[in-house]
């Protein structure tokens, strides 16, 4: 690929080793999920190796055997039903209703978990409520009366007459008999059983060993490493934009007075205004895209066509931003196409598709900045053209869903050399005060924080690479699904049961999205309010 | 329970307590061998629901472990919000099941939510304060209530129930005494150390006390210095939360018998706590104590004194082997701070003097 040329010289992917890090390091950044460790299955080893030590084996070995039961149930219906049983019409009927009975094998098996976890003196018995034992032996016991399975057990069941017929209700059971019994399962393993696991020695030999991947899979980075702003995000995020209006207000002319109280300098300054000035793109620029120069980002994932980085803050972000413990991620991603091109579709398919496929659900134009015409010059106090959006995130239980208003500006300038050749920008800040009263009203999610810049710069009149930096204020949430889709991505496995796996290459998508642009036109008032700002401010830095 | 844990690298430099299992292998050899009494293994030993890990939580507390980590608060949270919806749940399906209908039309919408989809972020909005309250204030639910003993459901209901306020918040924090009050089945074996002087230290080991959990113990009773066991005084008139049909009393005297008799104790001191005299004191106002024991004079029924005498009677007369005079009995309010450091100093100094005797 031609494009690839350029990005190996300038990145260091080879030498991009994943960092060994300390147990204390690793709690430090990253809080551990006990979910994904349940899906992943060295992790989900792990514990259970955990589990033994602490005279709990008898349920990892319920939750394997009852992995095994659904295995059985998802084999397909041809070669699962190789003897079928003689039903009689009734409960073919009743039975085929819902289009999966279970197999011989299945329900062979779900005896098997009964008298093997459930029953009274079972020899792996679980630690559960009667009633739960007698709600789904009550379904078991009856089904395996009626379709005359022997019984290890002497199991006598009220109101069993013996074999078959008999009975007027044989209660249905599916794959999914099991299910709440293993969700009760996992949550008393959650709250009774990790806590302990994280402190043990057998996690820590396990998590010293993994990959940065492989953490970005088991744990959400932490946003703070400060206790008290882990418990209040909110107040943190006011935190971060005022340290951040700090840092900027050296890059531009200033105005506001030195007298403002921590409130006030807010009030009249980078977080408060909707429009963005030309100080505020600069700096955006410098701390965000131009960042790697230092070269402190770390490599997280990449692909022929695309390389992911994040960066845990270090000194430099803590001179940039004010804090330390900040995470950003950078993508960079080789496109065919023109600059300008890829920009158009770019912007496009951002306020239309989003990084995952999945959390942008909406995304509304809510106002227009034009420039103030009387403005003389460049200086950094020149305000931008702006457009205000807002977008909202639909997020993974447990976490609310956000809403975003966000001040863009896209920019572009040219090479001397070749005026042809054109880099374009698009700059993006949360706005803290109340764009409009309606908006507001709307509301209802949480508010998240976001800055990010794009930078689309050809590489020759038909290819050009696209860098796109951003931080998400949601305790890393969605920043980290988007790692973490694109490892799925990148890795091809398809984990079962995830419906967000991305169909097809970031290039793919676009050259799709390019082909439809040019055909229909499809602009939203979104993205042609973002293109007017293009225009309007073309060579302002 | 096991959702409070120390951190070992937090502490600057001194002695980590442990909240963790500290071998793979909790009845490995080198105790057996090294009987050198430089470590003191305690077992707290009970049926289920007496207030093992109650105390266990308590004596972390003291001993500055417990919440160390502001993470571990947050996590906590989702405990203690995931009580409030067990608790509304079992109250919900118990108005179902004892035919008493809930009467506010609003309090129905919100029994069906919790019943339905309801889960513990949602609790993040206070609006879910109102409602629950509301709910919980309902003629029928309380009648519910009233009728507990019908049915499984924690003690700490009322106080989680009249807390809402607080724990319904995006900013809500729980505090030592919401993780005391919260109830989490113990599953398998925790254990903590601690140092009680004359370079020794204390293990203090959790147990589940359910039946199933019970086949666990055996695995490491061959290493222990001492038994502690806990019954709950306020359990006269409860079935057995993994048997519904088993008197929770009968199965703490065949418990205690078991243990108490067990020849690996027969050496051992041997404390027997009578726990939930706080709640066993209200429960006698407005039950009858006598009801649930032929041999228990009625008219003392009111009388907590004389129903833990009675009480201590039954148990002590199932002791058959250990020799009485290594067993020590005291009454206990394991969610009452004071009341639990106070016990349990006397509990140590009683299992320090017959180490030193021996």
């Amino acid at each position: 690929m031609a494009t690839k040329k350029q990005s190996s010289s300038s990145s260091p992917l080879k030498n991009v080793s994943a960092p060994k890090a300390s147990v204390k390091d690793i709690l430090q950044y990253f809080d551990m999920k006990f979910d994904s460790f349940m899906e992943y299955p060295p992790a989900r080893q792990c514990f259970f190796t955990f589990l033994e030590s602490t005279q709990n084996s008898e349920i990892s070995l319920f939750l394997e055997q009852v992995e095994f039961f659904k295995s059985i149930n998802e084999l397909p219906n041809s070669s699962r039903r190789n003897r079928s049983f003689d039903v009689d019409e009734f409960s073919d009927q009743f039975l085929g209703a819902a289009g999966a009975t279970l197999c011989e094998s299945a329900l062979l098996k779900a005896c098997e978990i009964a008298d093997n976890f459930i029953h009274d003196q079972a020899p792996n018995e679980l630690n559960l409520k009667s009633d739960t034992k007698k709600k789904i032996l009550d379904k078991i016991e009856k089904n395996r009366t009626y379709y005359g399975l022997e019984s290890k057990n002497e199991y006598n069941w009220s109101g069993n007459s013996g074999k078959g017929k008999h009975i007027s209700i044989v209660p249905f059971l599916d794959s999914t008999i099991f299910d709440d019994l293993e969700s009760h399962i996992l949550l008393s393993l959650k709250s009774n059983q990790f806590a302990p696991f994280l402190e043990s020695e057998i996690f820590k030999e396990f998590i010293e060993n993994q990959k940065i991947e492989t953490l970005f899979m088991l744990a959400t980075p932490r946003k703070a490493a400060s206790p008290s702003s882990a418990i209040q995000a909110t107040s943190d995020n006011i935190d971060f934009l005022f340290m951040l209006n700090n840092a900027s207000s050296t890059s531009r002319s200033n105005s506001s007075t030195s007298t403002d109280s921590r409130d006030g300098s807010l009030a009249k300054s980078f977080v408060n205004s909707e429009t963005l000035s030309v100080g505020e793109v600069k700096y955006l620029k410098s701390a965000l895209l131009e960042y790697d120069q230092n070269l402190k980002w770390t490599l997280l994932t990449y692909s022929k066509e695309q390389e992911i980085y994040v960066m845990i803050g270090d000194h430099s972000c803590e001179q940039n931003f004010g804090r330390k413990d900040l995470m950003f991620y950078k993508s960079v991603t080789h496109y065919q196409y023109s600059s300008e091109k890829v920009f158009n579709a770019l912007i496009n398919f951002e306020f239309r598709k989003n990084y995952t496929n999945e959390p942008l659900v909406e995304g509304d134009f809510v106002k227009y900045h034009p420039k103030p015409s009387n403005q003389l010059g460049i200086l950094d106090s020149e305000l931008l053209e702006t457009a205000v959006i807002s977008e909202s995130y639909e997020m993974k239980w447990p976490i609310r869903n956000r809403e975003f208003i966000l001040s863009c500006a896209a920019t572009k300038s040219f090479t001397p050399e070749n005026p042809k050749l054109e880099t374009f920008y698009l700059f993006k800040k949360s706005t803290q005060n109340d764009v409009n009263e309606t908006i507001r009203s709307k509301l209802k999610n949480v508010r998240g924080c976001c800055i990010s810049a794009l930078k689309v710069e050809p590489t020759s009149p038909t290819s050009c690479k696209a860098t796109q930096v951003l931080f998400l204020d949601m305790k890393g949430l969605l920043t980290q699904n988007w790692g973490q889709k694109i490892l799925t991505f990148k890795g091809g496995s398809k984990k079962k049961g995830s419906k967000t796996t991305l169909q097809s290459t970031p290039q793919q998508q676009l050259a799709q999205w390019i082909e439809k642009d040019s055909r229909l036109s499809l602009n939203s008032p979104l993205s042609d309010a973002i293109l007017r700002t293009l225009a309007e401010n073309q060579n302002i830095i | 329970m096991g959702n409070i844990v120390v951190s070992p690298h937090d502490k600057e430099g001194q002695h980590h307590m442990m909240a963790t299992p500290t071998s793979n292998n909790p009845n490995g050899g080198s105790a057996a061998t090294a009987k050198n009494k430089s470590e003191i293994t305690v077992l707290l030993l009970g049926a289920g629901e007496s207030g093992k890990s109650t105390l266990f939580k308590q004596v972390q507390f003291f001993h500055g472990v417990g919440i160390t980590h502001d993470q571990e608060r947050i996590e906590l949270i989702e405990i203690v919000r995931l009580n409030v919806l067990e608790n509304a749940k079992n109250l919900v399906a118990a108005t179902q099941h004892l035919n008493i209908p809930i009467e506010q039309p609003e309090n129905r919408e919100t029994a069906k939510l919790i019943i339905n989809s309801l889960n513990t972020n949602d609790l993040e909005d206070p609006s879910w304060s109102k409602r629950l309250y509301s709910l919980w204030k309902d003629a029928g639910i309380q009648k519910a209530y009233e009728n507990r003993e019908k049915f499984q459901l924690y003690d700490s209901t009322e106080y989680l129930f009249e807390n809402l306020d607080r724990i319904c918040s995006d900013k809500y924090v729980p505090t030592v005494v919401d993780v005391i009050r919260t109830r989490t089945k113990t599953i398998g074996i925790t254990d903590m150390k601690f140092d009680v002087g004359d370079g020794k230290q204390l293990r203090l080991v959790d147990v589940g006390g359910q039946r199933n959990e019970r086949r666990k113990w055996i695995h490491f009773f061959n290493t222990v210095d001492a038994v502690v066991f806990l019954t709950s005084l306020s359990e006269f008139d409860l079935n057995l939360y993994e048997d519904n049909g088993y008197w929770r009393v009968k199965e703490s005297l065949r418990v205690f018998n078991e243990v108490v008799n067990n020849a690996l104790f027969y050496k051992v001191p041997f404390v027997l706590l009578f726990n939930k005299r706080d709640l066993f004191e209200k429960k006698i106002a407005t039950k009858s104590f006598s009801k649930y024991f032929s041999g228990f004079n009625e008219a003392e029924e009111k009388n907590p004194v004389a129903c833990i005498e009675y009480m201590t009677k039954l148990f002590l007369n199932e002791i058959t082997e250990h020799p009485l005079d290594t067993v020590s009995v005291k009454t206990l309010s394991a969610i009452d701070h004071d009341n639990s450091k106070q016990v349990f100093e006397e509990v140590k100094q009683f299992i320090m003097t017959q180490q030193h005797r021996e």
